[in-house]
């Protein structure tokens, strides 16, 4: 499996939230925006759109910033996973993120961040503008 | 997930009057009803009796999503709102209207498939609704506010991304013709519930939620949505990618020189790739959305200041975040303001009489008088804030002559020309309010095909192709007669009903016919494949069309409990006996023929136009058969 990046463009972004529907849905079985791994913000009063997403960093700080064993796993397409079992919520992996990129699962005191769907990354499949690719390298 | 599926369970209720807060099960309608215009209809229907009237207490402002709402169907971000509406005339009917945006979904996700509020708050509420969680709150800080500054105050003081819909200072004064809004340029604007909103001292709602809308079978669901999505239609106005964005071939080249200069970016509402709304800034001016909204100014401001002026794009844009800022309904004010001109023109009223700059109709100062005259309902706006039917009675005979001119019937104003298309002219007989803005399917059949651009353009062997199958004969298509429409106007409302209880946009859900689709033929299927792989529940187009089809016969058994009759099916004078360009009118014993044909279909009486209890006993609506035999034996009973 090759590795995959993300890159992101918000001024192509037109505020649908596909992206944060289809993600929840693939990671809690419902469709539900707020529980997305990816984070649209927008404000349709000044027309400013940020998109929160893993990059997928080559080397990951937060997969080298996390102390508990067994919480983070590297899989074969570069992508870090995180293990809400073992996860202790301790938010080193978050601090190391230079994208704010890793958010804390409302469900519980652990932390969740994008796992590229087992590379089939859907936000960026069901994204109707391309601002958000995926990109084999 | 376990479910529920689709819907989320609940619908909140609230009194203003008593401050009580409760809920109930969707369940209770979601069967007959599924959701949006459907359970709507069914509340007004046990809830709001005739005799109420819009600015009552009793009166009750229904907001109903539907299974879909919050999931990834393309489109499903709509909201119903049912309630009677102080904008029709002469008979202040129940009716329906909708707003897009992402207030429906977000309802969904704090835990409620719809909301009802009735009774008044003593002063000014907005009621916020977190998680679960409904509030009553002081609206003291936010009334006279703008829907901009008021939802983003809301925002503030709730400490939240809330969605948020609410009024301006239109629906605060109670003008027949103010808007629900949301975001910038998103509203209910053509019932006149902002002023139901007013009447309740109800300044907003605002929602937020971090609950999730669960679907029975997620992969069939997904294969749906994509299905759906690879035939939907595109929004000439939008900016979708994947070839949905065509603004390019837009035939409107002063819009496109304003979007070219000033619009920063597309907006869409959620879950929906077609990205129909433009954000655009111009300098002194402001921020915000701009598509189809100010199309009540452009051409004056442009004809006024010069096409491609500054000054012209100024009060274009000013005009449209004023309009939505205030309130204040855009689409009354396409005909409003050629019908202030013709007056003017005719000698019927003068600046110093109505007090308005009659003279500089395209300036901005022209709109902003106009506007806020009506938003505060001072000097004109005493009678223009009334819609213009009230307006054309208050101003005499020359007034409404002028009026019928450029309204069809109930005080909604023209959409589509009905001497043109018969099947215009006819959904347009039966409604309570102006049907096209929810038939949209059946206007990019027939109606509108010859304006959009190659490659998209409907070509006539696919048109006729898609009348056959849908409607079962290409007559529907041949505007010289009226043999066939009676049938395709029925056809046309259970469709109509049937997206609307989902609740999908009416604009590009892909029933009839679809640019992007192989020969443009649209698919219905997408309805009911969507819906029965949301809820578990095994639907087909049959079951979602008889569905469709109760829920138009119970809107009817409301208006004929409201004095609906045969007689009042029917369209102002003028366009029976002043020509279209083409030289047509409507032709009165055809029109009344397929009037005839329209009841027999139905089952309705032809004489009087009311269901027959047969009719709505076989669709499984006795106990509205039993109800209207009893206001049919004295009228003036109140009901059970």
């Amino acid at each position: 499996m090759s590795e995959v990046l993300i890159s992101v463009d918000p001024g192509l972004c037109i505020g649908c939230r596909i992206c944060e529907l289809v993600c929840s849905l693939a990671h809690t079985g419902a469709f539900n925006p707020k529980r997305g791994l990816l984070a649209i913000h927008k404000d349709v009063f000044s027309g400013h759109v940020s998109i929160t997403i893993c990059r997928h960093c080559r080397p990951p700080p937060c997969y080298e910033a996390c102390g508990v064993e067994g919480a983070m796993a590297m899989g074969p397409n570069g992508a870090v996973a995180i293990n809400p079992s073992k996860c202790t919520g301790c938010g080193a992996c978050a601090d190391a993120c230079p994208y704010g990129a890793i958010l804390r699962d409302g469900a519980g005191g652990a932390f969740a961040k994008c796992d590229l769907c087992s590379g089939e990354a859907l936000c960026a499949k069901w994204c109707p503008q391309g601002a958000i690719r995926a990109m084999g390298i | 997930m376990s479910g529920p599926f689709g819907w989320v369970g609940r619908i909140l209720r609230i009194d203003l009057t008593s401050e009580r807060i409760w809920s109930e099960d969707t369940g209770r309608y979601s069967r007959d009803y599924i959701g949006g215009v459907g359970i709507a209809a069914r509340i007004l229907w046990n809830e709001v009796p005739p005799g109420v009237r819009p600015f009552d207490p009793e009166n009750k402002l229904i907001f109903m999503t539907g299974p879909l709402t919050g999931t990834a169907a393309p489109s499903s971000s709509r909201v119903i709102i049912g309630s009677k509406s102080p904008s029709l005339h002469p008979i202040e009917h129940s009716t329906r209207s909708s707003v897009g945006g992402d207030w429906g979904p977000e309802l969904k996700y704090a835990g409620y498939d719809g909301l009802v509020i009735e009774g008044r708050a003593e002063r000014p509420v907005y009621v916020s609704i977190l998680d679960g969680e409904a509030e009553i709150r002081s609206a003291s800080g936010l009334w006279g506010l703008g829907a901009f500054a008021a939802q983003r105050e809301i925002a503030r003081q709730l400490g939240r991304d809330v969605e948020t819909l609410c009024i301006g200072p239109a629906g605060e004064n109670l003008s027949r013709i103010a808007t629900i809004q949301t975001q910038t340029g998103r509203a209910s604007g053509h019932s006149g519930f902002g002023g139901v909103m007013g009447s309740k001292n109800l300044k907003a709602i605002a929602v937020w939620g971090t609950g999730g809308v669960g679907v029975a079978d997620p992969e069939g669901f997904l294969e749906a949505c994509e299905y759906a999505r690879s035939i939907m239609v595109p929004h000439p106005m939008g900016g979708g990618a994947g070839g949905l964005g065509w603004t390019r071939a837009l035939p409107d080249g002063r819009l496109l020189r304003f979007f070219s200069k000033h619009r920063r970016r597309y907006f869409s509402c959620h879950s929906c790739p077609a990205a129909c709304d433009g954000f655009c800034s111009v300098p002194g001016v402001g921020s915000g959305s701009e598509k189809c909204d100010g199309w009540f100014y452009r051409d004056y401001a442009y004809d006024y200041y010069g096409d491609g002026s500054e000054e012209g794009d100024g009060a274009f844009f000013y005009a449209t975040l004023a309009a939505n800022d205030l309130g204040v309904d855009c689409f009354e004010l396409v005909s409003m303001i050629p019908w202030l001109a013709r007056m003017r023109d005719r000698g019927l009223i003068d600046d110093g009489g109505i007090g308005l700059p009659l003279g500089r109709i395209g300036s901005r100062e022209f709109a902003e008088a106009l506007l806020r005259a009506i938003a505060l309902k001072e000097g004109p706006g005493r009678i223009l804030s009334e819609g213009s039917a009230r307006a054309a009675e208050a101003l005499g005979v020359g007034a409404r002559e002028l009026y019928e001119a450029l309204w069809f019937a109930y005080g909604q104003n023209q959409h589509d020309d009905v001497r043109s298309y018969p099947i215009v002219a006819l959904l347009w007989a039966f409604d309570s309010r102006d049907p096209m803005i929810d038939t949209h399917a059946i206007r990019h059949l027939v109606v509108t095909r010859l304006l959009w651009p190659e490659p998209f353009g409907l070509k006539e062997r696919e048109r006729d192709a898609i009348c056959e199958r849908i409607f079962g004969s290409a007559d529907v298509a041949d505007h010289s007669t009226y043999r066939g429409k009676a049938r395709a106007a029925v056809i046309c409302q259970h469709y109509s009903r049937a997206f609307s209880t989902l609740v999908l946009c009416d604009w590009t859900v892909p029933i009839f016919s679809s640019p992007s689709a192989r020969d443009h033929m649209g698919d219905p299927t997408v309805m009911n494949r969507l819906l029965s792989a949301a809820t578990g529940l095994e639907y087909g187009l049959g079951d979602l069309l008889l569905i469709g089809e109760r829920i138009y016969n119970l809107e009817r058994a409301q208006l004929v409990r409201e004095g609906r009759r045969r007689g009042s099916d029917a369209l102002y004078e003028y366009w029976f006996s002043n020509p279209d360009p083409s030289g047509k009118v409507i032709p009165r014993e055809e029109f009344e023929r397929a009037k005839d044909e329209f009841y027999a279909i139905r089952g309705w009486d032809p004489e009087t136009g009311i269901p027959r209890p047969e009719k709505l006993r076989e669709l499984g609506l006795g106990d509205v058969a039993d109800e209207m035999e009893k206001y049919l034996r004295d009228p003036g009973r109140a009901p059970a």
